[in-house]
């Protein structure tokens, strides 16, 4: 079967890094129901899993000036409105809601690095770490009201049921991005009626 | 038994890697800009 592994990139044409337009762009996102002990990050409980209630929703943190159709936070992948309308009946895909926790006021469009040139005096004083931009910028309540509805595209983490079926596959390849990536991959054995 | 039409296997946080079936992933290709995504098909 034919699928498309698909991750972010931070670079753009010109081969440079723009950290900033990237954490614009994709945002940070925590489950409602994920852990709020890092040292727990790695249990799964941010990853789905077969089974998985998906009423509670993605958290999202990021720019509310602009939300392109389709992004990927560091957790999830997220459609916008119009683009879960077109997917929303596709066979042997979930959904879960994607609500906006923080929203900042700032857009920066790709290639415009104006950001480590500003002039005003919260930008400066943060500008050594732009990776961090989303959580130093104050959250604008006043983007709420336009922010358009997302929902999730529920990816089920196949790692465990992998390991237990011990039918796996390892395939090394290089993304797009030149980024080498060590992937270990299979396929779901069981899943949810609300897949089938 | 069927299969997600959207799966991850790393078992990181980070890292992380998404696995579109590929006419899923023709019915998105619009608003997959090469600028924001790295892509590369897969045969499982």
């Amino acid at each position: 079967m034919k699928f498309v592994a698909l991750d972010t990139t931070t670079q753009w044409e010109t081969k440079q890094m723009d950290t900033v337009h990237d954490q614009l762009f994709h945002g940070n996102a925590i489950r409602a129901d994920a852990p709020t002990d890092p040292a727990e990050y790695g249990q799964g409980t941010w990853s789905h899993s077969v089974g998985d209630d998906l009423s509670h929703p993605l958290l999202l943190t990021r720019s509310g000036v602009f939300v392109p159709p389709l992004f990927m936070t560091a957790v999830a992948l997220v459609a916008r409105d119009d683009l879960y309308q077109r997917i929303r009946h596709f066979p042997n895909l979930s959904f879960a809601d994607a609500l906006p926790k923080k929203l900042v006021n700032l857009w920066k469009p790709i290639g415009d690095f104006s950001f480590y040139k500003s002039r005003d005096p919260v930008l400066r004083k943060n500008l050594m770490w732009p990776d961090m931009l989303l959580d130093w910028l104050p959250n604008d309540p006043s983007l709420f009201a336009t922010f358009p509805k997302c929902k999730e595209l529920v990816a089920y983490n196949v790692h465990k049921p992998q390991g237990e079926t011990g039918k796996t596959v390892r395939v090394n390849f290089v993304m797009n991005n030149d980024r080498e990536t060590d992937v270990e991959f299979g396929r779901i054995r069981d899943t949810p009626a609300d897949l089938e | 038994m069927s299969n997600s039409a959207v799966f991850e296997t790393h078992p990181l946080i980070w890292s992380r890697v998404f696995f579109l079936r590929q006419d899923l992933f023709d019915l998105l290709q619009d608003a997959i800009d090469p600028n924001h995504f790295a892509f590369r098909p897969i045969e499982i």
